[in-house]
């Protein structure tokens, strides 16, 4: 039946406000609700302070003031050391003079010297060496990312004038580049892409090409002492600005970038699981074969970290070193460390493994007599030993020590690769 | 588009089949008193609906697929205002399709039905459509935006596409297609069926394959096989005032094919966009599909009511090069990086070996990945449609309830290779597992709408309901622990209208929320994506021709993308990036010219002009965002897309041309890479953009008898290489000119 406009209208009208109403009501907006383990990815980013009276930011004071900067500071006095002898080892190629071989022998040992601190500091990799991937870190050591042909074409290029390593990759300089120029007894060039060889080399003589290799290593200790500088700056501060020393051991406080200790002692955790990245996986695993290499999954020398100066051992024992003395607060357990936090949780019987492990571990790897590449090829069992015991440290690094200080795994970490 | 006046059956199919089709398989189907029409049960109602509906639907019917027998929704899409494509693979084996500026990333905002149910793999808990029906069986496609999207779920902010699959006819009715084509591409696709009283059958056949137009270093394979089996049954139990149909649907399907995600740095791309490096030599997608469906159709003069039951199996293997790794630790760059800057120091290893041309060593082991994933998708869906008087006023009232479940399963390994000699050798190292998982949706889906005539105004308004329990278990040893169990309930209203100016014409427009939830393994913090979407239009239609003009405006209170490996990243994460507008305007005018008795010439404009913004400064881990200003655009949109379809018809021969234009699209949000020192944050593909590409494909066929008929095409006359897109891993191209011929024969 056909009604009154005004009549449809107010249909209309009523029609519409009691479907609006309805709507109305449910249309009210959303809920959720949810429940999560406590494996779930996102609860473990977040990790909560442990309910004890542990003072994280003793620790972390203890830690930067008796292990992180005091590695640091030795480090750079080496580095300055370390210039100075491969200086003089240069000047006395380039004047023929007859101690040729002593300072070369005194720049080498400066460089093991050195190389044994920075292998210390590798476990220590917070703060400013972080910054802009890691580029500070590399300009001091770039390993694995190392490139011999780079370094060959540029003992050619450092030949002229213009030449500013400071401008140059990562790859051609720091400790790896010097450990190369100083040791590789092969003077030829290492290209083997057509077209990257470094021209004229190969032909020019042998006194040549070390003049010229140590003419680019004397070039690279300078910049390592420059770049160690820099490390120590950002630490300490300066006038304009504050240095991360401070800003660990005030971690969590006003105006700071952690939002509590606990965020700062788990940046401190996440550098020592180099020791299980690194120092597990690629220079013991990667080289016995647990990984894949070049030479299969057979026990390869050639794949080990400082194949030319026969260092590789050397780096592994100051690698965990410097986590016992993480661990420790210091070279002696004087200071405060994560044994000290491990206990104030109760976590008493983790702090004693640990500790037993790592002492274990040390006094085995300083008790083997030969260079890692020689027991590679003689005695890979020996190898295999290393790797057993440093796994027992990290295996319980990634189980009852994060889980009893409550700290993050790193994504790194979060599987087991071998 | 479809074009009511032409909606006849091809040579001598039978009305009847698109009648039933309507009626059982899509929701939009509107009953009304003239049982006697065709168009009652069209898929968009009648010529009035089509005319009067209050928001954006277009239909692309079987006429108009047969067109240009595409295999690619991709193509079919191009003349469909308001579509935003990234292709991919050139065959469309995986489809990137996106509405009013969504992200076609996998399709995954965009509701993916088949007959009126979510055919998506597990479209709650793993959005992306890996799994598309082949759109070569289907005889209909319907896309759906606006405010009708509110009776589809669980995605609003964008639209739904409907494929719709051959229906049982109502007498004996078979066909087969044969074609042949460039690289050996080769298509055999039949079907047969019968009504013998209350009983009906179907039984649909398709198998098609192409050995691929792109080219390994070294030689190998870079097609493709797919086949699909489907079989319809239905029974028919009419009463005096009511008529009744069971139907069963039983599909399988299955696909291998030498696909790869890895691509080409542009210089090697400008030489050769065909090749694909020898590193992708072992790539290969495998996977299997199966559906069971049940539907029970009942109509009585005022009221219909369909019930749907289904279940979708999908299981898939894509083992493809992944990244490299180094037993040593250390950098490694990614296949994105190093395919950006081949050159550099730190990426010359990488992208010699990629290519070849240089051995591994232990810092460049290329990691393949089997990323195996089970998926199912089940539920009962009931739709109705209910015509009575209320206060008055006659009210068109439509309603559905659906309970949905759906799960995804991964059990991703790895597998570690040496490139050595040009070719690939296992570094025998053990498969390694990485991302096992599983993550389940199960949901309660309702909504309702009314739609009010009065005078020549209709009203429409709506509401839809979703209540979301997501569960996530890491499946992993030792990581019983890590599971989310998280519950979302949202009610997304809408209300549209459309104003009567003439029989012909008149304006719409319509207001909605959007939404699209996040998957089980998101944490909360990451929020749903929700907007108001607004469009407005004024459509045209009398004797075929066609005039439509509308606006469009989202206003994206947060937006949301997940990251999955098509997209660069490892596993399916999720991002937000807060408030977003993204506002164009889609416009379609088609007409057909008669020149005579015999000779008619069909064209169409289709043409969409987009615009979007970030509201707010920010950084996103997301790689296609990186450092984004207020004021950059999204992503993967061109700003104008444009196609023009003309053809000359007779009555036994027709040829049709098509072509369509794509602006270039940004890669990335971020507008440009941070100058030296550059920010670690960067976007990889900061300030590049896709090539602009324009198509033109060809098209005839002959009527030989009345029932059968030789046709032949050409897709991209021009021969055209554009890059597509630079992810994952690199430059892909576009379809090279490809030609096929063909013959049907129908009875």
């Amino acid at each position: 039946m056909v009604k009154p406009f005004n009549s449809k209208l107010i249909n209309l009208v009523l029609n519409s406000a009691a479907i609006g109403a309805m709507m109305g009501l449910v249309a009210c907006g959303e809920s959720s609700s949810s429940t999560q383990g406590e494996l779930f990815s996102q609860a473990a980013t977040k990790p909560t302070t442990p309910s004890n009276s542990f003072n994280q930011t003793l620790l972390l004071q203890s830690l930067t003031d008796n292990v992180i900067v005091p590695t640091y500071t030795k480090f750079a006095q080496l580095a300055v050391d370390q210039d100075t002898a491969i200086g003089h080892y240069c000047d006395a190629l380039t004047s023929q003079a007859d101690d040729i071989d002593a300072t070369q022998i005194s720049a080498k040992q400066s460089w093991r010297d050195t190389m044994a601190v920075w292998q210390i500091a590798e476990v220590m990799q917070i703060g400013p060496l972080l910054d802009n991937n890691n580029d500070l870190r590399n300009k001091i050591y770039s390993w694995p990312n190392t490139s011999a042909c780079a370094l060959d074409q540029d003992v050619v290029l450092a030949e002229q004038a213009d030449y500013d390593i400071s401008t140059r990759t990562s790859s051609r300089k720091g400790l790896d580049a010097i450990e190369y120029l100083l040791f590789n007894p092969n003077l030829n060039h290492s290209c083997t892409v057509f077209g990257t060889d470094p021209q004229g080399w190969n032909n020019r003589t042998d006194e040549d090409r070390t003049a010229a290799r140590c003419g680019l290593a004397k070039l690279a200790s300078a910049d390592l002492v420059s770049n160690t500088e820099a490390l120590l700056t950002a630490w300490n501060g300066s006038a304009s600005a504050q240095g991360y020393a401070d800003i660990l051991k005030n971690a969590g406080q006003q105006d700071s970038i952690f939002n509590n200790a606990q965020e700062a002692v788990n940046d401190v955790s996440d550098a020592i699981f180099y020791i299980e990245k690194f120092t597990k996986d690629a220079k013991l695993a990667t080289p016995l074969g647990v990984f894949a290499n070049d030479c299969g999954l057979a026990p390869c020398a050639e794949n080990v970290e400082s194949r030319f100066a026969y260092h590789s051992l050397q780096n592994i024992i100051s690698n965990i070193q410097g986590l016992n003395m993480i661990f420790l607060g210091g070279e002696t357990d004087a200071g405060i460390g994560f044994e000290d936090y491990l206990l104030d949780v109760g976590a008493t019987d983790t702090a004693a493994k640990m500790r037993g492990d790592l002492t274990e571990v040390i006094e085995f790897a300083l008790s083997l007599q030969s260079s890692l590449t020689d027991l590679l090829l003689q005695d890979p069992e020996q190898v295999q030993e290393v790797h057993n015991q440093l796994k027992d440290v990290t295996d319980n690094m990634k189980t009852d020590f994060i889980q009893r200080l409550a700290l993050e795994l790193p994504a790194t970490s979060a599987g087991d690769n071998d | 588009m479809i074009n009511l006046n032409t909606l006849k059956p091809p040579m001598n199919k039978k009305p009847l089949a698109l009648l039933i089709t309507s009626a059982l398989l899509s929701p939009l189907a509107v009953a009304n008193d003239d049982h006697t029409s065709i168009e009652r049960m069209s898929v968009i109602g009648s010529k009035d609906d089509l005319i009067k509906s209050t928001g954006s639907v277009t239909l692309i019917d079987e006429l108009e697929l047969e067109k240009f027998e595409y295999d690619d929704i991709g193509r079919i899409l191009a003349t469909v205002p308001g579509v935003n494509i990234r292709q991919e693979d050139g065959y469309g084996l995986r489809p990137n399709i996106g509405f009013r500026g969504v992200t076609p990333e996998r399709s995954k905002k965009i509701n993916i039905m088949e007959d009126g149910i979510l055919v998506g793999p597990a479209p709650y808990s793993a959005s992306a459509a890996y799994y598309f029906p082949n759109t070569t069986r289907m005889t209909a496609i319907e896309v759906t935006k606006g405010p009708s999207t509110i009776k589809y779920g669980p995605n609003t902010v964008a639209g739904t596409l409907n494929l719709i699959s051959r229906q049982v006819p109502d007498s004996q009715e078979g066909a087969l297609d044969v074609g042949l084509g460039t690289d050996n591409y080769g298509k055999l696709h039949a079907y047969y069926g019968d009504t013998v009283g209350d009983f009906g059958f179907l039984l649909e056949g398709l198998h098609f394959k192409a050995d691929g137009f792109k080219e390994i270093d070294g030689g190998g394979d870079t097609g493709f096989d797919k086949s699909d089996l489907m079989a319809k049954f239905n029974y028919r139990l009419n009463g005096d005032d009511y008529s009744q149909l069971f139907e069963l649907k039983l599909s399988y399907g299955e696909e291998t094919s030498d696909e790869t995600y890895l691509g080409l740095t542009d210089a090697d791309f400008a030489e050769n966009p065909y090749r694909r490096y020898v590193s992708s030599q072992l790539d290969q997608m495998n996977w299997e599909h199966q559906q069971v469906q049940l539907t029970h159709h009942i109509e009585f003069s005022n009221f219909n009511a369909t019930t749907r039951i289904y279940r979708n199996d999908f299981e898939r293997d894509w083992f493809k090069v992944n990244e490299f790794i180094s037993s040593q630790g250390g950098f490694v760059p990614s296949l994105q990086q190093i395919l950006r800057d081949p050159t550099s120091e730190q990426n010359l290893p990488y992208y010699q070996t990629l290519t070849g041309d240089r051995d591994s060593t232990l810092r460049e082991i290329l990691v393949l990945s089997t990323n195996a994933r089970e998926y199912y998708s089940q539920g009962m869906q009931i739709d109705f449609g209910w015509d009575l008087g209320l206060f008055g006023l006659e009210h068109e009232i439509e309603g559905g309830i659906r309970f949905h479940e759906d799960q995804i399963e991964r059990n991703h390994i790895e597998d570690n290779f040496f490139v050595r000699s040009g070719n690939l050798q296992s570094t025998g190292e053990a498969t390694k597992p990485t991302s096992t998982n599983t993550e389940n949706t199960e949901a309660l889906s309702v909504y309702i709408q009314d739609t009010l005539q009065f005078q020549d105004l209709s009203i429409t308004v709506g509401v839809r309901g979703e209540s979301i329990d997501g569960y996530y278990q890491n499946r992993a040893p030792g990581r019983e622990q890590d599971f989310l169990k998280k519950t979302n309930k949202i009610w997304l209203p809408s209300v549209s209208a459309y104003y009567e100016l003439s029989k012909f014409s008149g304006i719409f427009g319509g207001v909605h929320s959007g939404f699209v939830p996040t998957s089980p393994a998101q944490a909360v913090e990451i929020k749903t994506e929700k907007s108001v979407n607004y469009e407005l239009g004024y459509r045209y239609v009398n004797s075929g021709q066609k005039a439509e003009v509308i606006g469009f405006f989202t206003d994206y209170s947060n937006l949301k993308e997940s990251c999955s490996v098509s997209a660069g990243c490892d596993t399916d994460v999720e991002y937000n990036a807060g408030e977003v507008d993204i506002y164009g305007i889609e416009a379609t005018f088609s007409d057909t010219y008669k020149l005579n008795s015999q000779l008619s010439i069909p064209w169409s404009i289709v043409y969409t002009h987009t615009e979007s913004e970030f509201k707010d400064t920010f950084y996103s881990d997301f790689t296609q965002w990186g450092l984004v200003n207020e004021g950059d655009g999204v992503p993967y949109l061109a700003d104008d897309i444009l196609s023009l379809s003309l053809g000359l018809t007779s009555n036994n021969w027709q040829i049709f041309i098509l072509a369509s234009y794509s602006g270039e699209m940004k890669e990335s949000a971020q507008t440009a890479l941070t100058v030296d020192p550059g920010d670690p944050r960067d976007s990889a593909l900061a300030g590049l953009k896709t090539q602009a590409l324009t198509n033109v494909d060809l098209s005839g066929s002959y009527n030989l008898t009345s029932d059968s008929q030789l046709y032949a095409k050409i897709d991209n006359i021009f021969d055209i290489a554009k890059i597509s897109s630079r992810r994952p891993f690199g430059a892909r191209p576009t379809k090279p000119r490809q030609f096929q011929v063909g013959y049907k024969y129908r009875f």
